[in-house]
């Protein structure tokens, strides 16, 4: 790959690595899965930019990439057993674990927030988490930017209720 | 509620990678775009590839075909079977609700009652045929008897006259031996009367 576009890849992962993590995070409510949903996010990116695909604006198509991949993981049957995770200590009944590179209310706010179902979560996540602006939310979305206002305002209401708010 | 929801907002902004996760999935991204990649295939991959493709179309194109043929398929053609164990099993499948499934056991109940038909109409064209070889065998037989009766009688008249040629012929034979014999005696009673005469005048 020419040394621009291994430029360019470098640069976006610098840039909003933190932000598709985040995203990720949300999407998912889970550390590990966050970090290989993010992972696969640049790589396809990678794949992308090798391609020849020209990228104008990196933040959108990063964050399309990413909503992609962790609807692509949603759809992959869950390949561990209840039996190993709780041979590896994992505890059914503790709803208390979390994140623990977290602070306790961030943790619950991230997992409440991959509580909340779709189209909500995904908007939530990319308004409050992601900070981005409705317009680009439904540039990434790929819908109106008053179906993406709706869904952000009802989307808060559930996440209100969940966080008893 | 907003001013606390404003909070929580800028606390999930310090939600990041830790220092070791970035790092990791950095190196991992430079492994991977300084590993040299080429869109070009080799020729034995594009082969396997294409060949993996092109067998399954041409399975899916046979097994098609197949079910094609057999869908017409009766009790005697080669095909019959695989009517009955796939393309009738395809189309139960296929039934989406039970009005559809009542009209395929409806269909596939005719088509047994064709069968049984089809069937029958075969055994009696068997039998029948059967029947025509066996009288067309007791004709043939007949004619042949008749045939054989005819050519016993000739073949014996010319056995008879053939032997009574060789007769005729042995016949001539033994008279001219006879004769022969004869000639043979009058010779030598001829030689034996002048050897007598010849020793009486001694």
């Amino acid at each position: 790959m020419d040394r621009p576009t291994e430029q360019q890849l470098t640069s976006a992962y610098d840039e909003h690595g933190d932000a598709i993590f985040r995203f990720c995070y949300a999407h998912t409510g889970d550390r590990e899965r966050a970090l290989d949903l993010t992972q696969e996010t640049f790589v396809r990116v990678w794949r992308a930019l090798s391609g020849g695909t020209v990228i104008e604006r990196i933040r959108p198509f990063l964050y399309t990439t990413a909503r992609h991949a962790c609807i692509d993981a949603a759809r992959r049957p869950a390949t561990e057993s209840l039996e190993r995770l709780q041979e590896d200590g994992f505890d059914v009944a503790d709803e208390q674990t979390l994140d623990p590179l977290l602070s306790t209310e961030v943790a619950r706010v991230i997992r409440c927030i991959a509580r909340l179902d779709e189209p909500y979560r995904e908007a939530v996540a990319l308004r409050y988490v992601s900070d981005l602006m409705p317009r680009e939310i439904a540039e990434v979305i790929g819908e109106s930017e008053n179906v993406i206002s709706v869904r952000i305002t009802r989307g808060l209401q559930k996440l209100r209720e969940l966080l008893h708010l | 509620m907003n001013d606390s929801f404003e909070q929580l907002k800028n606390e999930l902004a310090t939600v990041r990678m830790t220092d070791g996760e970035r790092a990791r999935i950095g190196h991992f991204l430079r492994v991977a775009v300084t590993t040299p990649t080429s869109h070009a295939v080799s020729t034995r991959t594009w082969v396997l590839r294409h060949a993996f493709a092109t067998g399954s179309l041409a399975v899916l194109l046979m097994v098609g075909g197949v079910a094609v043929s057999a869908s017409s398929a009766h009790p005697e053609d080669a095909l019959y079977g695989f009517r009955t164990q796939v393309n009738d099993r395809i189309e139960e499948a296929l039934a989406r609700d039970d009005d559809a499934w009542f009209d395929v056991q409806v269909r596939q109940m005719e088509r047994q009652l064709n069968d049984e038909v089809f069937v029958s109409d075969e055994f009696e064209a068997d039998e029948q045929e059967r029947l025509d070889e066996q009288n067309g065998d007791e004709e043939l037989l007949n004619d042949a008897r008749d045939q054989s009766d005819e050519t016993d009688g000739g073949e014996d008249k010319e056995d008879t006259q053939s032997l009574r040629r060789g007769d005729e012929e042995d016949d001539r034979t033994a008279d001219a031996d006879l004769e022969e014999a004869r000639r043979i005696e009058r010779d030598l009673g001829d030689e034996e009367e002048a050897a007598g005469e010849a020793s009486i005048s001694l």
